[in-house]
């Protein structure tokens, strides 16, 4: 093996460790557990959407395919 | 031939090589990278929500006329308790308010404090000498987004809210709510009940909504036919609903892009079989020379092949790597905005790291897979042809 290639593979080596140190070294609990607690407090857990007032965050009739844009509600599940 | 040889050459050719494999590495990496980025967010917005789903009331009824939510009358609560089996009965008052001069909106939840569960969980959020502080007074917690927001026009300490029956309220802004909790809590004002209720424009013995337990999951569905009996207004919602809802959560959007993956991938492996198959094609050539230098036909193949897998795990890696630093280092800019929308208060959302290796193994058979045959189908036609014809 020539010593560019060596290199290179050296540098993905170290993307591939990098990416699991992160994901391993990650405060799991920390992050869902302040989800948690928002939850316990107010009950439910509506996911934070940016959208206008007047558009459906869910589709009410056919809850598993997203909001048609109309004004209507449902359970904020 | 020799081992090390073989690796000598295959390395050199890739590197003397380099600009023709770089396009197809560049092509690659761009769409691994929006493909993964994609499926992280919406496996990650997933994970999320179905964690806060192990905490979350396992019924919700409420009272609908026509179809549409109305206010529910409070006594149902006293009508829930009599049923045997259901436990920690609550009322849940919440509801949107517009701030009309900016065409934004924020989610006001109004909580009973003084119920243990909520107690206890306010305790987590706020310090135990806070919470005499909180309790004196209109105060709220509100999210980082909602704080931005206020912050930026001027409402620092404090916000007026509007109520229906056209008086201010003035409500005290406490702390904000932890930004970890920004998937779910960016747009949130938590409140006492009583002034919640003010500000939507509730009365005394109506709410949103009402949430309960029911321990034995065995007796879910008789519970249900129970509560459903109760009243013909009555509208059930339970657990079972909302976690299947989360299953399905984005895989309109996440199936949009495979579609759109495998379109590309069709398109990539098509120029790249057109590229290998062209009559006066250098690798063509390359491959004529080989064979004339006294290579075998496995040889050939092998070459290519080690050449071909190389090329494809550089651009898995690199792909998968820059969509990941993208994704849960970088939170997603732009494309966050296609899941969680960006017409409303700005959500610096930080993403759970979540990797399905079952997606991810899938993808890389999906794209290895038509790259090596679209490489090696031409190369393999052209190397079982008279050298001399190869290079003519």
């Amino acid at each position: 093996m020539i010593k560019p290639f060596v290199v290179l593979l050296f540098m993905l080596i170290l993307m591939v460790f990098s990416v699991g140190l992160h994901y391993t070294n990650f405060s799991y609990e920390k992050t869902t557990g302040s989800m948690q607690y928002v939850t316990t407090l107010t009950k439910m857990a509506p996911l934070s959407l940016s959208i206008a007032y007047d558009e459906s965050k869910y589709n009410s009739t056919y809850p598993e395919m997203q909001g048609l844009g109309r004004m209507d509600f449902i359970y904020e599940q | 031939m020799n081992s090390n040889a073989f690796w000598h050459f295959l390395t050199l050719q890739l590197f003397k090589e380099r600009s023709k494999h770089l396009s197809v590495i560049i092509v690659s990496v761009m769409i691994l990278f929006l493909l993964s980025s994609t499926l992280f967010i919406s496996s990650s917005i997933r994970f999320s929500l179905e964690e806060t789903l192990k905490v979350q009331p396992d019924f919700v009824v409420n009272r609908t006329k026509g179809g549409i939510s109305v206010p529910t009358p409070v006594n149902w609560i006293d009508e829930l308790l009599n049923i045997h089996g259901i436990s920690k009965v609550s009322p849940r008052v919440y509801g949107r308010y517009f701030f009309e001069a900016k065409e934004k909106s924020f989610l006001v939840v109004g909580i009973d404090f003084f119920e243990e569960q909520g107690h206890k969980s306010l305790q987590k959020l706020i310090d135990e000498t806070e919470l005499k502080a909180f309790f004196n007074g209109n105060n709220m917690l509100v999210g980082e987004g909602v704080k931005a927001y206020l912050h930026a026009h001027f409402y620092k300490d404090s916000y007026n809210f509007l109520t229906p029956k056209g008086e201010f309220e003035n409500v005290h802004i406490f702390k904000d709510l932890p930004s970890q909790s920004n998937l779910i809590a960016n747009d949130m004002m938590v409140m006492p009940i009583d002034l919640a209720r003010k500000i939507l424009g509730y009365t005394e013995d109506e709410v949103t909504d009402i949430t309960f337990n029911v321990p034995n999951p065995d007796e879910w569905y008789m519970i249900s036919d129970k509560v459903s009996a109760l009243h013909y207004d009555i509208n059930v919602v339970n657990k079972s609903n909302v976690e299947k809802s989360y299953q399905n959560l984005y895989n309109y959007k996440g199936g949009f892009f495979l579609i759109l993956f495998l379109i590309i991938l069709g398109t990539f492996a098509l120029i790249l079989y057109q590229r290998y198959s062209m009559v006066y094609s250098s690798e063509r050539r390359q491959i004529g020379l080989l064979r004339a230098l006294g290579w075998s036909i496995n040889d050939v193949l092998k070459l290519k092949f080690m050449e071909t897998l190389l090329v494809v795990l550089i651009s898995f890696v690199l792909g998968l790597f820059i969509s990941y630093v993208f994704v849960f280092v970088l939170g997603a800019p732009l494309l966050k905005e296609i899941f969680l929308g960006g017409q409303n208060l700005q959500n610096s959302v930080s993403f759970i790291p979540v990797l399905d290796f079952s997606v991810l193994t899938s993808i890389f058979l999906l794209y290895a897979l038509s790259f090596i045959a679209a490489v090696l189908i031409p190369v393999w036609r052209v190397s079982v042809t008279d050298p001399k014809e190869a290079m003519l």
